[in-house]
């Protein structure tokens, strides 16, 4: 392997580093704030990238402008989801949520194989196989891909240090009792939560339309990758998951030189297990 | 009367192949609700008895099919006999993972059987040696009759439910039951939590391997997609959900409705199969987290207030 190769192999895993850091996110900040792992993620980046196909297909509409409507509408999914079910449980054991965002899960997977089929699907555009020569050449889909998700990176670190809501989030985040006797709003900022995590999944979605085929399992092993980052990078900063996209990024895209193209899924899956194994998260189970 | 009707009810599993001659589909769904009840009631033991919910147990399955397919293959070894070989080796898997990931609590061990789970299935899928992802066809014999089976499978299905029972009746039971309330509370009274929650695993996966074993014995061909699948896994927490966590019946109760409700479902509206598991899903954890087992609970515990 030459040196060129993996200046390629290397800027190809932190293009796609990237990504992952905004796939990853929403899972994070819905288990910060709500202590619930969300498996409903994963339905979400499928909405989000089916919603991209369907924006193509009937209107034209190009997949860099569908990403607003997308986001909006996995907001909304998630804000209605908080509310109708997830709330109800809230006081229940933890595997009460965990299968319940599950069932969510096998419900809209059915609806897409019902309306979509289970095919293979892929958005073709009129740049999707232009190339861009930044001293190597590199995929001009995966260059703006980085880019969107280093835009909505900075906007994140806005809305959560610099509005009210946003910090509001992050005291609910850090002790929810406290932050209801100081007068925030819990439940509203649960609601806001769930949606802005699904619109993070359903952006994320989105983008990869742009980058990859898809079929309605396709959030499963992005459901077990963005684990992989959030664990990796922690639930406190938006850097941290930033860096821990990166590095399953470099990772995934690294051991395509020692292993077949076929097990790079179990990059994730392994690393996922080790984190979790070596440095066990400190989990309060019961915070009330 | 608990007594009488234990009695009739084995009378009953044992006289049914004698029933159902000749029809042989029935005789199918037969077995396959005793393999269900074996795979509910195992997984129960980790799922229901500790509270730790495993995403992976598909593995176990996959791991005693593959150990009998290739005994018998290559070694013509005979398939009944290498049962406990499969099952041993699904337990031996359970407890190298399990061992590190047992220590996890509550969602992470969850995700991180997940993780488990789909990286053994994606290893099969991608290992030559064992047939990748076509996975392995058995000699089919020529004569063939569904009785033999029948009685293994309801031997199976017996010895989950005797091992259940009988944990749920022993100091270690007690054990396991202190830890899903509160593992701190239980290490502190001097529960070993570790090494039971290991036992739990292990005894739970041995059994899914033996699942495993007779499964491929039965259908004559695996592949790694069915086998290590994820449903597989997600079908038996379905059981033992729409049953009862945690108690004995429960995942009995839940193994036979889940099969006849899989049979509807896939006969008359195969389109909408996850959709309705998951909707059922849903109901049942918003409207009757005990499952089945807490309805009849609640049905006899009303007879009894009428009785007094």
């Amino acid at each position: 392997m030459s040196w060129s190769d993996l200046a390629t192999v290397i800027a190809s895993g932190v293009l796609l580093g990237a990504l992952y850091g905004v796939m990853s996110y929403g899972l994070g900040l819905i288990y910060g704030v709500m202590r619930i792992v969300n498996l409903a993620h994963g339905a979400m980046l499928t909405l989000g990238a089916y919603g991209t196909l369907w924006l193509w297909t009937n209107y034209r509409l190009d997949p860099l402008l569908s990403i607003f409507f997308t986001t909006a509408g996995t907001f909304a999914i998630g804000v209605v989801l908080e509310i109708g079910l997830v709330r109800r449980i809230q006081h229940g054991p933890a595997i009460s949520s965990l299968l319940l965002l599950f069932a969510v899960w096998l419900v809209v997977k059915n609806v897409l194989y019902l309306v979509f089929g289970g095919d293979d699907q892929s958005i073709l555009t009129s740049y999707t196989f232009d190339r861009i020569e930044l001293g190597i050449p590199l995929s001009l889909t995966r260059v703006i891909v980085f880019a969107i998700s280093l835009i909505c990176f900075g906007l994140l670190e806005l809305l959560l240090h610099h509005t009210y809501s946003g910090r509001a989030i992050r005291a609910v985040s850090q002790d929810r009792q406290a932050a209801a006797l100081a007068g925030i709003d819990v439940d509203r900022v649960s609601a806001l939560t769930f949606g802005l995590g699904s619109a993070l999944a359903g952006m994320a979605g989105s983008l990869m339309a742009l980058i990859y085929s898809f079929n309605p399992e396709f959030g499963g092993s992005f459901l077990l990758k963005s684990f992989c980052v959030v664990v990796l990078g922690g639930l406190e900063s938006t850097v941290g998951i930033l860096l821990g996209g990166l590095f399953l990024g470099l990772a995934e895209s690294l051991s395509v030189v020692a292993l077949p193209a076929s097990f790079q899924d179990l990059v994730s899956f392994v690393l996922l297990v080790a984190i979790l194994v070596l440095r066990p998260p400190t989990v309060t189970s019961q915070r009330t | 009367m608990r007594r009488l009707f234990l009695v009739a009810a084995v009378a009953v599993l044992l006289g049914l192949p004698l029933a159902l001659q000749g029809r042989d589909y029935t005789m199918h769904l037969a077995i396959l609700g005793l393999l269900y009840i074996s795979l509910a009631s195992a997984w129960n033991l980790v799922g229901g008895f500790i509270g730790q919910i495993s995403f992976g147990h598909a593995a176990f399955f996959g791991l005693g099919a593959y150990t009998t397919s290739l005994l018998w293959l290559h070694w013509d070894a005979n398939p009944v006999l290498t049962m406990p070989l499969a099952g041993l080796l699904a337990a031996i898997y359970g407890w190298l993972w399990g061992w590190p990931c047992l220590r996890l609590a509550g969602p992470y061990f969850a995700i991180a059987t997940i993780g488990v789970g789909e990286a053994t299935r994606l290893l099969m899928n991608n290992l030559e040696a064992t047939g990748g992802s076509s996975g392995l066809a058995l000699p089919t014999p020529d004569a063939y009759s569904k009785v033999p089976h029948y009685y293994l499978a309801l031997a199976l299905a017996a010895l989950a439910v005797t091992v259940s029972w009988w944990i749920a009746h022993s100091r270690f039971g007690l054990g396991l039951r202190a830890i899903r309330d509160d593992r701190e509370v239980a290490e502190s009274l001097g529960v070993p939590t570790s090494r039971y929650q290991l036992y739990a695993l292990s005894v739970s996966s041995f059994l899914v391997g033996l699942g495993g074993s007779f499964y491929a014995q039965y259908v004559f061909y695996i592949v790694p997609e069915k086998v290590f699948g994820f449903d597989l896994s997600i079908s038996m927490i379905l059981m033992t959900l729409i049953g009862g966590f945690g108690t004995l019946l429960g995942p009995v109760l839940g193994a036979v409705l889940f099969l006849l409700l899989e049979q509807i479902v896939l006969v008359n509206l195969p389109s909408l199969h996850l959709g309705s598991f998951g909707l059922l899903l849903i109901g049942i954890i918003l409207f009757e987290p005990h499952g089945f087992a807490g309805v009849v609970h609640r049905i006899r515990a009303r007879a009894r207030a009428k009785q007094t």
